[in-house]
């Protein structure tokens, strides 16, 4: 009898989403998100504002600005992080706080976990889609830059798969954080860490007007090691930078995961 | 508004379009005012920011009193 119910569970199961597993986590957010595009829309528009106000606003008053040795236009050096930063906050949006509400107070998982479904498929599930979020915004972001004649290079094909690094460190780490907090007033935490990321994190200017003394904080920051992946992509000049910052955003992400894995299973399971 | 208030650049680099909108926003006039008073170059008329920033608070007060009024008495 509950052989034969599970075998039954397990059939649904795969014929809603033929993968099962995490890809029925994306498949729930997805339908969730039919029906609120206007968050989806909101999310992407930030980067794009910054890109107007500051890189074209701003970058009317600087005349020549030389990256690694190449004279470009302030719009693109600026550009590519806020390409970097859109990947960023499309990753922590689902990440985050709509991980604290479906755990706390939908109760979301609590009915997942009923189902075949482990705590592993629900971290995979949620970083798969966080990830794919971001990987949505980073296109869109790109195809901005491409009609604003702010991509440098052939390499920038290689942007949107950095991007996709980009989302994992932060949907990873964002997520394993987030199975700390103990109420909305801890993502104040997470407002204090994003908001000067974004704005030093070698976003706006170069990260050599730093004091060496603040610079290696910054450098050990994973926005600014995106920054600076994407940003040689885009403008096509890659340097053993970009491998560093390969490495350390799935280091950094699949820490995240496994840590998110071995919470939900003390949350969820005990 | 933040972003397109002069704050960072000046509202002539924007097209003529969003330098309307600029205008409109009540940050505009606020930046303006405490850039022209902190660099003691009055190179526009404060009055009209001034005039601009007070006839919109009137009309804030006494909407937000009749809505108020509605909700909570009417």
């Amino acid at each position: 009898m509950v052989l034969s119910s599970v075998a039954l569970r397990r059939d649904v199961t795969s014929r809603s989403h033929p993968g099962g597993g995490p890809s029925a986590m994306v498949y729930r957010n997805i339908k969730h998100y039919r029906r609120a595009w206007l968050w989806f829309v909101t999310g992407f528009a930030e980067p794009v504002l910054y890109l107007f106000s500051i890189g074209v606003g701003v970058g009317a008053l600087v005349p020549g600005f030389v990256f690694h040795g190449e004279t470009i236009a302030y719009a693109a050096f600026v550009a590519p992080a806020m390409l970097a930063a859109s990947a960023m906050n499309g990753a922590i949006y689902d990440s985050t706080f709509q991980i604290f509400f479906k755990l706390k107070f939908l109760k979301t998982y609590d009915a997942v976990l009923a189902t075949p479904m482990t705590t592993s498929d629900v971290a995979r599930g949620e970083v798969a889609w966080a990830v794919t979020r971001s990987a949505i915004y980073s296109a869109f972001f790109l195809l901005v830059m491409l009609v604003m004649g702010l991509v440098g290079s052939w390499w920038a094909l290689l942007a949107l798969p950095a991007t996709v690094l980009v989302g994992l460190c932060f949907s990873g780490v964002g997520m394993a954080l987030t199975t700390f907090m103990r109420s909305w007033q801890d993502f104040e935490y997470v407002q204090l860490a994003i908001v000067p990321m974004f704005l030093f994190s070698a976003t706006f200017f170069p990260v050599t007007t730093y004091d060496p003394a603040v610079r290696w904080i910054v450098e050990l920051t994973p926005l600014y090691r995106s920054v600076v992946l994407v940003r040689e992509l885009c403008v096509g000049v890659v340097t053993v930078e970009s491998a560093i910052s390969v490495v350390y955003l799935v280091a950094l992400g699949t820490a995240g995961m496994a840590v998110v894995s071995r919470r939900l299973d003390r949350l969820l399971l005990r | 508004m933040f972003l397109f208030s002069g704050a960072f650049f000046p509202v002539d680099n924007l097209p003529v379009g969003l330098q309307v909108l600029a205008w409109i926003s009540p940050l505009y006039h606020g930046v303006e005012l405490a850039r022209m008073a902190a660099l003691g170059a009055w190179t526009s008329p404060a009055w009209l920011h001034l005039g601009y920033l007070a006839a919109l608070s009137a009309v804030g007060v006494w909407w937000s009193v009749r809505r108020l009024t509605r909700r909570l008495v009417a």
